[in-house]
């Protein structure tokens, strides 16, 4: 696989789940 | 108005019904064509973008709406417009979600049966041993009345019907018992379904069942960038309508689903979250497991061009089952039935949220009980969505998936903006949607929903109204304007391929009486309301 490609696909794979398990982490958490 | 007290059981079973209200079939179906259709790497970036600029501002503005009209009685859009922008005109502008949300069902209601037709088959091998072209030849015949090719006369109609008494039934069982329940268990197995699809897709590698190719690269197709796509108007407009597609704004779900929070609720934070969820869903699985498989075995020409050619939302049952067959009897069926069955949750939770607008606005403005208001919901899904199934192959499915399903959210959410950051103003729409918020989101974004998006809303209209032949935009400079057939102004003048037809007329008539009897339905709440208010002054 292209590398520039790896890189772009990996880095916004990781920040939208990254994100989205913080968000949903900090809704648990919120009594 | 009436104060039904109903409620969500749970913040993540809201969260949860939000996240299904937006992953939908076009997450794993339309977000990957899309792609394909606009140079897969070079749709990307744009995409992105719109999702900050576009996505999320309109998200916000939604359930800022939504929990202000709820706090006032109001769980639909026209009299929370009407009450946000202090003029009569608003509660008939509201009634566009009507049309958005009832006209969408009447289609989406037909597409989801095909999933469920398709589950029916997978399960009990109808595809087995089927070529391509036989697979192909199903779909076909499928939607044709004259014919069958499983046997079962009139299947199509029959599989509407039941998938739309399911979703009245479950609409009738309300918020916590019904529309949560589903969205509880059928998101965290969507996930599930669709990592495992995901990672079988990728694995794919050139010999084995028949793989032509590696299904990562697909991959590398969707991800390599290309950055001159930035100066191309068409991949924006296809970026920025995927969005709004995939977000499900412009509707009035959002706003509907949001209004039974409580008033000191954070919706900040269930904002963010829900459509994370979302843009989860969608970049990492819906943008992996059609591209990885259909490259895998077809090769990126193959694809390319069946793309071209076929397009559209069928494409996947045009040649998934035949695709699934390669990995073997067993494995072919469990993926078969994962693979329709996550479609089948996908485009179930977003059409129970299509039909709770016109839902609570019955019990809000006449008094209905929830079941009454569920069947005539239904009722109206049944007379506006028979069309697409009798005369899909006219192209009356395209139609309404055009006008109410592009062009109508497009004009509906652009009145959302202009109302919530210029009618109501800005400042208070963004202090309403922050007001108990526990997390902080940049002050950046009062300013982007006040003059970015509703620039590039208006723009992107317009330039969807009259955009060039081909999509080509250097006629700006070269001269020689010819509309394009799928251009707002194009499609009126009856320029497209299809436009000719008594069947996509009657379907523009049909949505016309749509758009009639929602203002219809507004007025008459109307009267309603000023003769009680009337009598109470009488007394």
């Amino acid at each position: 696989m292209n590398t520039s490609a790896l890189i772009i696909m990996l880095t916004v794979w990781s920040l939208v789940t990254i994100l989205t398990i913080y968000f949903i982490a900090k809704l648990l958490k919120k009594k | 108005m009436t104060d039904h007290s109903e409620g969500w059981g749970s913040k993540i079973g809201l969260v949860l019904a939000m996240a299904g209200n937006a992953v939908g079939f076009g997450n794993f179906l339309r977000f990957p064509i899309q792609a394909i259709q606009n140079g897969g790497g070079a749709f990307i970036i744009p995409y992105l973008v719109c999702f900050v600029l576009l996505g999320l501002p309109l998200v916000f503005v939604e359930w800022t709406m939504g929990r202000w009209g709820g706090q006032r009685g109001h769980h639909s859009t026209p009299f929370a417009m009407e009450k946000m922008g202090k003029k009569k005109i608003w509660r008939y502008l509201g009634g566009f979600s009507f049309f958005t949300t009832i006209g969408i069902a009447s289609y989406y209601c037909y597409l989801e049966s095909w999933t469920i037709t398709y589950l029916y088959h997978s399960i009990i091998g109808t595809f087995r041993g089927m070529s391509q072209s036989e697979i192909t030849l199903f779909f076909n015949h499928y939607h044709d009345m004259s014919s069958t090719h499983s046997g079962i006369p009139y299947e199509n109609v029959i599989a509407f019907l039941f998938c739309l008494a399911l979703n009245v039934w479950i609409l009738t069982r309300g918020l916590k018992g019904g529309i949560e329940v589903v969205a509880k268990y059928g998101i965290p197995l969507l996930i599930i379904l669709g990592i495992f699809l995901a990672i079988r897709g990728v694995m794919i590698q050139p010999g084995e069942v028949g793989a032509v190719a590696y299904g990562y690269e697909g991959l590398n197709f969707l991800w390599t960038p290309q950055y001159d796509s930035l100066l191309n108007p068409k991949v924006w407009l296809a970026a920025a309508g995927q969005i709004f597609f995939t977000l499900s704004v412009g509707l009035g779900t959002v706003q509907c689903y949001a209004s039974y929070v409580r008033s000191n609720e954070d919706i900040a934070l269930k904002a963010v979250s829900t459509s994370f969820v979302n843009e989860s869903v969608e970049i990492v699985l819906g943008g992996t497991i059609l591209i990885s498989i259909a490259v895998g075995f077809f090769g990126i020409d193959a694809v390319r061009d069946l793309v071209a050619n076929e397009g559209g939302f069928g494409i996947a049952f045009q040649t998934m089952p035949f695709l699934f067959q390669k990995f073997g009897t067993v494995a072919g069926t469990f993926t078969s039935v994962a693979f329709f069955g996550l479609l089948f949750i996908a485009g179930i939770t977003s059409s129970l949220a299509m039909g709770s607008p016109l839902v609570s606005f019955l019990q809000d403005e006449f008094q209905f009980k929830k079941r009454n208001a569920s069947l005539i919901v239904g009722a109206a899904i049944l007379i506006f969505g028979l069309p697409t199934v009798l005369f899909f192959k006219e192209g009356v499915f395209d139609e309404y998936d055009y006008w109410a399903g592009t062009v109508g959210i497009f004009f509906f959410a652009t009145l959302q903006t202009i109302l919530f950051s210029w009618v109501y103003g800005a400042d208070r729409g963004w202090k309403e949607f922050n007001r108990a918020a526990e997390i902080k989101l940049p002050n950046i974004f009062k300013y982007i929903i006040k003059y970015i998006t509703p620039v590039m809303l208006i723009t992107i209209f317009i330039a969807a109204f009259i955009q060039p032949a081909g999509g080509d935009w250097s006629v700006i400079w070269k001269g020689g304007w010819e509309l394009d057939g799928s251009s707002v102004l194009g499609r009126m003048l009856g320029k497209g391929s299809r436009e000719t037809g008594i069947y996509t007329t009657l379907a523009r008539y049909f949505l016309l009486g749509l758009l009639t009897l929602s203002i219809l339905a507004i007025y008459i709440a109307s009267r309603r309301k000023e003769k009680s208010k009337n009598l109470k002054t009488r007394k």
